[in-house]
């Protein structure tokens, strides 16, 4: 510990004021946790605003209804498979305003969230000049892609 | 208004009551989204576990911001250890296709089982101290600090066993992937116990954590055709509900009465989980 140039006692950090200018000599990433702070939010507040805009247009029946489920049984008799889920399926859903494709569109917006986290991580630490952290942030962002490429479909 | 209509507004009433009691007890709004969708509603475990790990997401991210903002996140750690989660999760996902349902019931009433053990007796409540840098964490800068209401000054710690909490974080990847769930509970038990950070941080940087696990295994999911939207969708809003009401009743009440009384609740739910993939029930 004693090695470290960590800032041991900084008594005058006042955690109320995250935009503090009085944060130069501390070494955390200080406005790089408002960014990501941010991100994160902005991120589940839009995702959450599709998914719910397309929920509501499915319950009321407005919109393209095309390969939809109409019962239950449409969703659970098939194992939920009916519905074959690709970039142009949702990309021609939602041109045709399907409420189904929208809130697919919300989901995608869901998994990109933290993927945009990560991406600004790296780039933060890259202004940082943080090699070793500009690495394992972009391994992380690569396996997300890999991820969502879909490995297993 | 027909049956699926009413099936989706029932899931999304179901789905806030669940993530207000799963971030009551501490385990994340997410954590009784595949018991409910299988036991209550009778769902395919694997429809359950993809409209589950959507959920993670987006909850997880919002209490993510909180922390973040409010410095206890030790962000270094985290981006450390992702590397383990991510890649476990999508091994987790890619090993999800070939188990049978049953072997995903047995391993969920397992990890629920472990997930509450640890909650029963609170550990590590103090700053350990007596910790020394181990040489990965001296290189990649791992010690911090925290904000400690209480006094209104810092408290700094720092970071040992990396290697061994790595491989901790790799197995949390790996459930969470397979089942669907943030996988908190063993996030926590890494850095807690293996890595020794206070518990303060542990939580906070295990959901930094989370979304980013979830939304690795969460596109191969997607992909599959197990994000079933009409199942999803309610699921996601409810269980953002539910948790965002969690934090604000947790604010207010004492965390170990509400666990007295919920506890119970999660064991039962783990034993059901279990019987199921044995074929008792």
């Amino acid at each position: 510990m004693s090695m470290q140039k960590s800032p041991t006692t900084r008594e005058s950090v006042e955690e109320d004021q995250p935009v503090s200018t009085a944060m130069e000599i501390q070494p955390g990433p200080h406005p790089m946790e408002i960014y990501i702070s941010y991100v994160l939010r902005i991120g589940v507040l839009i995702a959450a605003a599709i998914i719910s805009i397309g929920t509501a247009l499915f319950v009321a029946g407005i919109g393209s209804s095309t390969g939809n489920p109409k019962t239950i049984n449409d969703v659970l008799g098939s194992g939920g498979h009916s519905i074959p889920v690709s970039p142009s399926s949702i990309f021609h859903g939602i041109a045709s305003g399907n409420s189904i494709a929208i809130i697919q569109l919300g989901v995608l917006a869901l998994i990109l969230t933290p993927m945009t986290r990560v991406a600004m991580t790296a780039v933060l630490f890259m202004i940082q000049g943080e090699r070793i952290f500009v690495a394992i942030t972009t391994v992380v962002f690569l396996v997300l892609v890999i991820g969502l490429v879909g490995v297993g479909s | 208004m027909n049956g699926i209509d009413l099936f989706i507004i029932e899931i999304f009433f179901a789905a806030i009551a669940a993530g207000l009691i799963g971030s009551l007890v501490g385990l994340g709004g997410g954590v009784l989204i595949v018991p409910l969708l299988t036991i209550a509603f009778g769902l395919d475990i694997r429809l359950a576990i993809g409209a589950s790990i959507v959920s993670v997401i987006a909850t997880s991210s919002g209490a993510a911001a909180a922390y973040v903002r409010d410095h206890l996140t030790n962000v270094r750690v985290g981006m450390t250890l992702e590397l383990a989660t991510s890649i476990g999760a999508v091994t987790g996902a890619f090993v999800a296709a070939y188990l049978n349902a049953r072997v995903l019931f047995i391993l969920f009433g397992a990890i629920l089982i472990l997930s509450v053990l640890p909650t029963v007796k609170k550990l590590g409540e103090n700053v350990p101290t007596d910790v020394s840098n181990d040489r990965i964490s001296s290189r990649l800068k791992l010690a911090s600090t925290y904000p400690d209401r209480a006094s209104g000054g810092v408290v700094s710690y720092n970071v040992t066993k990396v290697p061994l909490g790595f491989g901790m974080m790799y197995i949390a990847g790996v459930v969470s992937g397979l089942l669907g769930i943030g996988s908190g509970a063993l996030k926590v038990l890494a850095m807690d116990t293996a890595m020794r950070l206070p518990m303060k941080v542990s939580s906070a940087t295990s959901n930094f954590m989370i979304g980013v696990t979830a939304a690795a295994s969460a596109g191969i999911y997607f992909w599959r055709g197990d994000v079933v939207p009409v199942i999803a969708a309610p699921v996601a809003l409810g269980v953002l509900v539910g948790a965002m009401v969690g934090a604000k009743l947790l604010i207010r009440f004492q965390n170990t009465t509400v666990r007295k009384i919920f506890l119970p609740v999660l064991a039962a739910v783990a034993i059901e989980m279990f019987l199921r993939g044995i074929g008792v029930v």
